[in-house]
């Protein structure tokens, strides 16, 4: 008896020291007199370290740069990474500890829509500035996030309107079951119509989905001339080793992906995917001086078989922008920092050439390139615009959209 | 009329895969009782097996891919008898609690994959010779999804006669029916155990080697088959190798043909509840051994 | 598992007074926010985990869905702070869905005590239908697991399906909680109500959680799960019982992913699927099984765990700690962390002291 009571009190002991432990090592001062802390925030566990990995040390990459060209604003940078194990309430749980409990007030990270919509309000809340590096479908504007990937006026719209001009007309649009599909599908159905042609079929396939054979009959059924993939990740896999074992080629079926990169190209091998259509911002071909030394120095320092990518470039300038915004700023507060970049004259000469953030709604302005897959397993531009694409995350400046009735939430 | 072939050559396929992928989990689930929910981490280094030997031997060679086969089994089999060894001998009679541990060694299992391969997926090539298909009259028949159902043909009668033409089979069926006895007759029931886990296991590597072809081979491949496999299993009936057959070709042309009607969320659900219901009137399987047992697990 | 002794509770009593305690005067103690809400959120996850140790630890029926209940009560509640918060209009995700008025079903939930209903009554209907069919035609042990792990995933699938009506893979977001914006130090005392409302629920739930295995009640769930046809044969309905333990159970999940929405800001269907399910079963195995202080420990335990070692090089060798100390668990200690306080640690310290007094 008594022994069972001195047990039961030992164990409150340990609940005790491990609830005051816990909450004692809680607070840390954001930074110290020579370095800043800035939070990383991405899956580095679950389905989505796939991709967020690329993203990350892309990253990595550009703090290094920095700190070893003399910091931001004298002062070394500092990163603290958290993990978001693919799981958008993990994400917010880890969002509120950077940005409260760490008292970091910039953070770089996220890769799904899901997890940015779950950690949107978070930041708002607390005002502390989000770095979002990836192409998105659009539709939000938050004062608290710099999107520096694409919008869908800066990849989807203007890959449809290349389409439309090579000449073809019947377009079937598959994606995985997400968001970020079914938008940039309901944009492209209004925009494929407005020019009087067909969208032949729409699929959503699971996300986790690994047989494909149902969805190649239906397009087989359909017999579009070319395919709107926004498929994303292992679906992309699946779907292409699966058209290939059944002798399709870009040949028989053109395809247009929104989220297939070079990373993607080499687990599915260019073999399969020779000729093939993609649409970003950024190739690893990309000829500018800025992108040699940034391809070079990624490959140094990640290895040799490593390539870059859209959105680990897109991940790479959100580094440098924050950095020029707070050198422009000449503080680390995020509400001067938000003044930086609400005026507009933000602006970094990156890889993809020179990007600047719209004071607006924070996206970038940037150039838009079509690309083609080719045998050794590298994108190659086939079409870019002149001038980098003003953001439009609305789209209310296309009169196809507005007619459609795309247009934000009052 | 070419629609009806191709929907249900592509439901053959499917089961077939369900099959193969299954056919570890019948042998360790159905006859051990053991609930390895690693069995999916298992075709995972099944699929990464099927990399290595392509990477060592090079280029994308017949060779390579048949040769990763039997590598894949051998790798995964040792790897089943140390896990049994090590833990699942320590959970025999508690399945539940085998299932538990097992999520646990699964979660290792993927971490590990992850640290070994890095996040991103590994590109794995089609030898030539499943590159392509076979084409008569405007139905295409994939070589690789031919080379599968020849695959799982091959397995499920090797199984077949280890079980039911070897002494070590009739040991073993003796071990899983009554251990005690066997025990009394001579049978070195551990023995038995760790090779039969390793047998599954090794199965579940086979699985690997098709599954690489299929789709992305990644840290989280086998957590895409592993309810599937389950299912199969469950709704066959724990036990049977003829009921897995159904219960694979059950699920696979259900799912084929479910989703030529409808999308593929909606499929999935639609056949997740038919096996449910299904449940519901056999809730043992479509196979039951019969026995006077009254709390059986 | 079987040779569970029922323990003394007084322990547990004490544990637990301490647990609250501790809990009702750390967001006083606690100057960040965030940290407070993160307790929020392991108070939730405690209940969820009362939930599944009534059903596992006492009746002895593993649900590997659980997360199919949390989550109900999760939409339901977004549901309802989703409509106030925006007044009554249609949400992003319908917009691009093509909706352009607000689905019929999601009307009730624009008032609070119609939304508090459903987030009772929808999870206990769901369950007590599931349960009536499930435990009727006897599936037990094993399948019992693997069909609600079907339940969940075909759950998971229609609410992905039906993005227009539930938001898809994003779930809803953007909510604030019942009582305002909880975030940042000038909403403190909505969070500080928030919390204390919370803490009040758990406390709730282990008292009656405690109530009904302190009792006749108890005993005949521990019975069900170490002999169910004996229980049978004696003439105790065993399905009612069971029916009835697994709505219960359903139903104090999904009060628990009600509440942990007004912490989170959004639910999300990840929250459904199978592994999330598998992960509240660690909980309560950790904590200890068949115990209620156990699964309360056990959520802390984890989760406090998992926030503070899954950041930097830490989130890998995160995932081998946790698959390490799972498999430890369930092999070597299953009585969790209450087990080895109340039995391997005693035993212990009494063969040592037996031995000092032969010495």
């Amino acid at each position: 008896m008594k022994k069972r009571v001195i047990s039961g009190l030992i164990a409150t002991m340990l609940t005790m020291t491990m609830v005051v432990g816990m909450t004692g090592c809680g607070s840390s001062d954001s930074s110290s007199s020579d370095t800043v802390k800035v939070g990383l925030l991405h899956s580095m566990t679950g389905s989505m370290a796939i991709s967020e990995q690329a993203v990350l040390d892309a990253e990595k990459l550009a703090i290094k740069e920095i700190n070893e060209d003399g910091g931001v604003l004298g002062k070394q940078i500092e990163y603290q990474e958290e993990d978001g194990a693919s799981d958008a309430s993990t994400f917010a749980t880890k969002a509120e500890k950077l940005v409260d409990q760490d008292g970091i007030s910039t953070v770089f990270g996220c890769w799904t829509s899901s997890s940015r919509k779950a950690v949107k309000s978070i930041f708002e809340d607390y005002n502390a500035l989000l770095f979002y590096p990836v192409q998105y479908e659009g539709m939000e504007s938050s004062s608290n996030i710099v999107y520096t990937g694409a919008a869908p006026n800066q990849q989807i719209v203007p890959a449809i309107e290349y389409l439309l001009d090579q000449g073809y007309t019947r377009f079937f649009l598959l994606g995985s079951d997400y968001v970020f599909p079914r938008t940039a599908n309901m944009i492209i159905k209004a925009q494929v119509e407005a020019a009087g042609q067909t969208v032949a079929g729409e699929e959503y396939a699971d996300m986790d989905q690994t047989d494909f054979a149902a969805i190649i009959a239906k397009i087989e059924a359909a017999q579009p001339d070319v395919i709107i993939n926004t498929l994303n990740g292992t679906g992309n896999v699946s779907f292409f080793k699966q058209m290939s074992e059944k002798n399709y080629t870009s040949e028989d079926y053109m395809t247009m992906s929104f989220s297939i990169a070079e990373e993607e190209v080499a687990t599915i091998g260019a073999d399969i995917l020779n000729g093939h259509m993609v649409s970003w911002n950024y190739y690893q071909t990309t000829d500018t001086e800025k992108n040699k030394k940034f391809v070079a120095a990624y490959k140094a320092e990640y290895g040799e078989d490593r390539v870059t990518s859209d959105p680990a470039e897109a991940a790479y300038d959100a580094v440098y922008l924050w950095k020029a915004a707070c050198e422009e700023a000449e503080s680390f507060e995020v509400k001067d920092v938000l003044a930086a970049i609400d005026s507009g004259k933000i602006s970094f000469d990156a890889p993809e050439g020179t990007v600047t953030i719209d004071g607006e709604n924070q996206h970038l302005s940037k150039p838009v390139r079509i690309g083609q897959v080719q045998d050794d397993g590298l994108i190659y531009e086939v079409y870019s615009t002149d001038a980098p694409v003003e953001p439009d995350p609305y789209l209310t400046t296309y009169d196809w959209a507005v007619k459609a009735g795309i247009k934000p939430l009052e | 009329m070419t629609d009806l072939i191709t929907t249900l050559f592509n439901g053959l396929s499917l089961s077939s895969i369900y099959l193969l992928v299954a056919l570890g989990l019948a042998v360790t689930f159905g006859l051990m009782g053991v609930i390895n929910m690693a069995h999916g981490e298992f075709i995972m280094i099944g699929a990464y097996m099927t990399y290595i030997t392509q990477k060592i031997i090079g280029g994308n060679g017949s060779v390579a891919y048949l040769l990763s086969i039997p590598v894949a089994f051998l790798i995964t089999f040792l790897l089943g008898c140390i896990l049994e060894k090590t833990l699942i001998t320590r959970l025999y009679g508690r399945k539940i609690d085998s299932l538990l541990a097992t999520w646990g060694i699964s979660l290792i299992l993927q971490q590990a994959a992850r640290s070994i391969f890095g996040s991103q997926g590994v590109n794995v090539n089609a030898p030539a010779f499943l590159k392509s298909g076979l084409t008569i009259g405007g139905v295409t028949f994939a070589f690789n999804r031919i080379f599968i159902i020849g695959l799982v043909i091959v397995c499920l009668v090797a199984v077949w006669l280890l079980m039911n033409k070897t002494v070590f089979g009739a040991k073993m069926r003796a071990t899983m029916q009554n251990r005690a006895m066997a025990q009394c007759m001579g049978i070195n029931s551990k023995k038995i155990d760790c090779i039969t886990f390793g047998l599954g296991s090794g199965l579940a590597g086979v699985a690997g080697c098709s599954v690489a072809l299929l789709g992305s081979v990644d840290s989280t491949v086998g957590q895409n088959y592993i309810v599937y496999s389950f299912m199969t299993v469950v709704l066959g009936g724990v036990g049977n190798l003829l009921g897995t057959v159904i219960g694979a070709m059950i699920i696979g042309f259900s799912s084929i043909f479910v989703e030529a009607y409808q999308s593929a969320s909606i499929a999935r659900a639609i056949v997740l509840l038919i096996i449910i219901i299904f449940l519901q009137f056999k809730p043992k399987g479509l196979f039951v051994i019969r026995s006077r047992s009254l709390d059986e697990e | 598992m079987k040779k569970t002794a029922i323990y003394k509770e007084k322990g547990s009593h004490i544990c637990f007074a301490v647990i609250v305690l501790l809990l009702a005067i750390s967001p006083l103690l606690i100057s960040s926010t965030s940290m407070v809400q993160f307790l929020g959120k392991c108070m939730c996850y405690s209940i969820v985990a009362i939930a599944l140790d009534l059903i596992w630890g006492y009746t002895g029926m593993l649900s590997l869905g659980h997360g199919i209940y949390f989550c109900l009560g999760g939409y339901a509640m977004a549901m309802y702070l989703r409509l106030r918060d925006n007044g009554g209009k249609i949400t992003d995700f319908m917009q691009t869905g093509g909706l352009s008025d607000l689905p019929t079903f999601w009307k009730p939930f624009e008032s609070l005590p119609l939304a508090m209903i459903a987030i009772i009554l929808v999870p206990g209907v769901l369950a007590g239908v599931i349960g009536f069919f499930v435990f009727r035609s006897r599936i037990k042990g094993v399948y019992f697991s693997i069909i609600t792990q079907a339940l969940t995933w075909a759950a998971y699938s229609l609410f992905i399906a039906n993005s227009k009506y539930t938001g898809g893979n994003n779930g809803i977001t953007d909510v604030s909680s019942l009582f305002g914006n909880t975030r940042g130090p000038a909403n403190k005392s909505n969070l500080l109500l928030l919390f204390w409302v919370t803490l009040l629920v758990l406390i709730m739930v282990y008292v009656l959680a405690m109530f009904l295995v302190n009792r006749k009640f108890g005993k005949l769930l521990i019975a069900i799960r170490d002999g169910e046809n004996r229980t049978f044969f004696s003439g105790y309905c065993v399905n009612n019982y069971k029916n009835f333990v697994y709505t219960l159970s359903a139903i104090l999940a999904a009060i628990g992913g009600a509440l942990f929405v007004n912490f989170n800001g959004s639910i999300t269907p990840s929250q459904m699927t199978i592994s999330y399910s598998i992960t509240m079963v660690i909980w309560v195995a950790v904590g200890g099984r068949g115990t209620i202080i156990g699964a309360v420990i056990g959520a802390f335990f984890i989760n406090m765990c998992e926030y503070n070692l899954s950041s930097g090089s830490l989130a890998v060798i995160w995932q081998y700690i946790i698959g390490i100390i799972f498999c430890v668990t369930i092999v070597f200690f299953q009585g969790g962390i209450v087990g080895i306080f109340k039995t391997q640690l005693p035993a212990l310290i009494k063969r040592h002291s037996g031995k000092e007094e032969v010495a």
